[in-house]
Order: C-alpha cells, then structure tokens, then sequence
C-alpha cells in the first residue's frame, strides 16, 4: 500500500525515515537510498521524482518492494506480488525475488496464481480452508498435481 | 491506475494539465490579486502601507489558529474547538490576572509568567482531552472537537459567569497590543509562527508524517507510521495554537468575556481551506494558509472601505466560502479522473 500523490522516493524512505533521521530529513539521503533500489529493481521510468500515480501497476508493485528492501529484511513475506501485473512486470518480479532468495534472504511467498508460485518456489505448502493440504519439495511440480492438491 | 508498461502515458508539455494540477495553488492567489485590484481601484485609501498592516493586524489572531488548523486539515481531520478553546484560555488568563476594581469576578490572581503558563497548561491539557478521545476512544474529530467547543464555552462561562475581564500579564499585552518600530508585536509573532509551522512541516520527519497520515492513512500505518502519535499531535498542537490566539486575542481586543472568539472557528477554517489545503489531507500548506489569510484579510477589510452593507458583508463571506469549498473539491476530482483516463 503506498502513497498515490507523493514522489517515488518519499514512498521508499517512508519505510526507513527513522533510520535516516532523528528530527530533520535529509532529502539527499532519501533520494540516494530510493535511488540504490529502484534502480535494483529496474522500476520505469528510472529517476526517484515521479509522482507514484503516474507509474504503471506492475512498477507501482516494484517500488512497494523496493521500500522494504531498504530495509534489508532478513526475511520478506510477500503477498500476492504479482497480482493484476502484465506478463513483463511478472517476470521481472520473479527474477528479483529470486536473486534476493540467492543472496541468503528467506523469502515467504503467499500466492493463488501457480504461475508465480511454480516459478519461485523451493518448496510449496497448499492450504486449503485453513488447513495445510500437501507439501511439494525437492521433487517436480508441476502445476497439474499443484492443483490437483489444492 | 494499473495501465500495462507496454503504453505507457504521454507526459508532454501541456499548459491545461499544469493549470489542473496546480489549480489549488492558482485559484487562491488569483482570488487575492483580483480582490486587491478591485479594492484599490474601488477604494483610493484601501491601498496604502498604513492599511496593509491594518490587514495583517486584523488577520493575525486568526492566522495564529489557523497554524494549528492546518496541521489538522493536513491529516484530514477536523477541529471545530479552535474558537472555544481561545476563549477558554483567554479568560483563564484573566481569572489568574489582577483586574480592575469594578471586575466583579471572584478570581486569583498570581504573578504574570504563572498566568501565562496556566494559560498554556489549559490550552495544552484541552488538547490532550481532545487528543485521546480521537485516537484512543476512536471518537470521530468532527464530533470530539464538537463536544470540545461546548467544553471551552462552558469553561469560558463558568471562570467569568457573564462579566468582562480586562487585565492580562505584561507580556501578553506588550505582545498583542504594542509595536516594534511602527509593526505590531501580533504580527511578528504571527510570522515567526507561520515561519516555524512551514519549517516543521517542510523540514522534520514529524512534518512528512503528516502529509503522509493525510495521503494515505492505512499506507501510512502499515509502513510503521505511528498513525494516532500524529494524529494526537496535530489535535494538541492546534489546541495550543488557539490557546495562543486566544491569549494575544485578548490583549489585542482589550477585553475578554463569553462568546469572543465564535466568529475566529469560521474564520480560520475558511483561510485554511480558501487557501487551497486539501480537506482530504495530504496536500496544501502553510504557504496556501498565507495565502488564504490575505484573502479573508483583504476581504474583511477591503468591504468596509466600499461602504458595503454590513449584513450583505457576512453574506459575501459566506459565498466566497462556498466557492472555495467548491474549487477544493474539483481540485481533487481533476486529479483523481487524470489518474484514471487521458
């Protein structure tokens, strides 16, 4: 969830201001930590001062994640990250998520499209009502018996 | 809001979407500068430096309250206390300061600087109240600062039971009533207050919290704002800030009893949101605030320099209002279907 009307960096720092600053802001800092990120996750257009609303859904959804990773998560829970995004968008999310996983980040991904999930995942739980219905692991899944699980 | 990046939005030069886009700083401004062409020319004696500090004079108490009240709208809330909580203050002021014999009011007076500082504790401590039955209890702004208002009139009568106080502390009536080489003190304070606001909002963390409270109160809260610390805040500071207005109120009208400061509520929301503060939060200013200041100031002064009827003048006032209520709300509606067509 992020801030339609305000710069792109505004809605990155939002996540750290505290570490930036104790009173004051510091914009520059801001702009640089926005910078660093965005530019990590190849967010369209490039540059930190468009308005949020005017970036596309799939890029709004990147700068979302680029405000977390400001962070430097030890474990990022996403949920849903590629819903309503463009073919394109969806790669590029699956490709991020999967260089953070490589760098030794755990990464919980939560998930109703088997696309994303066959994509990106290790390891696969299927919940259903509530419950745990089957767990895939170290095997071949394929998005047939994922389903059939579900 | 979730076109594909395969067409992405022209973003070319475009005179009518900067003017849409900026309609909210535009529209105020335009209205001063039309207001002051047609006072000067109606009036010869409207446009003179005497008169100018006249208006600002005029307008000061009100800009004193509507410093707080911009933090409020900045949220999207609302306090509709500001006039009863001066007023309150005000004649807590009076009640701890020595009046003249023929002040029938059974008060306690004690030294200037402790005056003044009950003064603030009840401003403070209103605020407080307000505060926490807006963010603990969960009580709407809207209806809590109704409640408030009642509270500060009932504190009002009860402290000076249908009399009029005149005396005020020194201080007080140094910085409300007298000059510094020719500019009223209210002024300075005034603007020294207007200038510490901007850089609070411009320039602090508190500040961007604000604006980000007002634009997104759920993004807000899940990116770790702590939504009711700020929320809290703007309702005290506000309250301080009438509580201010309503001490130097008193100083500079001379006198303070029940009901003073009903018309400053109005008054100060009104040059808040003709100034072109989004009453949906998040954006405006305490730019647009001065702005819209010199409107009601010009306004206010400028009709009785035209001799116009002084009912049709609470009228005029009322439709400016309107219209720039008007404006606020289509502002916002140009900029949420930009968001979705062109």
């Amino acid at each position: 969830m992020l801030f339609a009307e305000e710069p792109v960096f505004k809605n990155v720092s939002i996540a750290i201001l505290e570490r930036i600053s104790r009173w004051l802001l510091k914009p520059s800092a801001e702009r640089a930590q926005a910078s660093t990120q965005t530019q990590r996750l190849g967010v369209r257009p490039p540059g930190v001062e468009a308005r949020l609303g005017a970036l596309s859904g799939g890029n709004q959804q990147k700068v979302a994640l680029a405000k977390w990773l400001t962070r430097a998560p030890k474990v990022l829970v996403l949920a849903e990250p590629t819903r309503g995004m463009d073919v394109g968008a969806k790669e590029d999310v699956v490709r991020i998520v999967k260089s953070l996983a490589a760098e030794g980040m755990a990464v919980i991904v939560l998930s109703t499209e088997p696309e994303t999930v066959l994509s990106l995942a290790d390891r696969v739980l299927v919940m259903r009502k509530g419950e745990l219905a089957s767990e895939f692991k170290d095997c071949a899944i394929s998005k047939d018996r994922l389903l059939a699980a579900a | 809001m979730d076109s594909p990046d395969a067409a992405p939005r022209r973003n070319g030069f475009s005179l009518g979407r900067i003017l849409r886009d900026q309609l909210r700083n535009i529209a105020p401004f335009a209205t001063l500068l039309i207001l002051v062409g047609f006072f000067s020319f109606a009036a010869p004696a409207f446009a003179t430096l005497g008169n100018l500090v006249n208006i600002l004079q005029q307008a000061s108490v009100t800009g004193i309250i509507a410093v707080g009240l911009t933090f409020v709208i900045l949220t999207a809330e609302i306090d509709l206390s500001v006039g009863a909580i001066a007023n309150a203050t005000a004649i807590v002021l009076t009640f701890f300061t020595l009046q003249p014999d023929y002040v029938n009011i059974a008060n306690i007076p004690l030294p200037g600087w402790l005056a003044i500082i009950l003064g603030f504790a009840a401003c403070f401590g209103l605020g407080l109240v307000t505060a926490f039955g807006v963010t603990r209890i969960g009580i709407p702004s809207f209806i809590m600062t109704l409640a408030m208002m009642q509270i500060g009139a009932g504190i009002s009568a009860v402290l000076v039971r249908g009399q009029i106080a005149y005396s005020v502390p020194s201080l007080v009536l140094t910085l409300g009533s007298k000059s510094l080489f020719g500019v009223p003190w209210i002024i300075i304070f005034t603007a020294l207050l207007l200038a510490v606001a901007h850089f609070v909002l411009s320039y602090t963390r508190f500040g961007r919290y604000v604006y980000m409270v007002g634009g997104n109160r759920e993004a807000a809260e899940y990116s770790g704002v702590n939504v009711r610390l700020i929320i809290g805040s703007v309702m005290t500071i506000s309250a301080v800030c009438s509580g201010m207005a309503g001490m130097l109120g008193v100083a500079y009208f001379g006198s303070a009893q029940q009901n003073e400061f009903d018309t400053f509520l109005l008054d100060a929301i009104a040059a808040v949101v003709v100034g072109g503060t989004s009453l949906f939060g998040g954006r405006g200013g305490i730019g647009n605030t001065i702005v819209g200041l010199f409107v009601l100031g010009v306004l206010n002064n400028g009709l009785d320099y035209v001799k116009i009827d002084s009912f049709l003048k609470i009228l005029i006032r009322g439709i400016i209002l309107l219209v720039a209520l008007v404006i606020n709300i289509y502002a916002e509606r140009l900029r949420a279907t930009r968001e979705v067509g062109s």
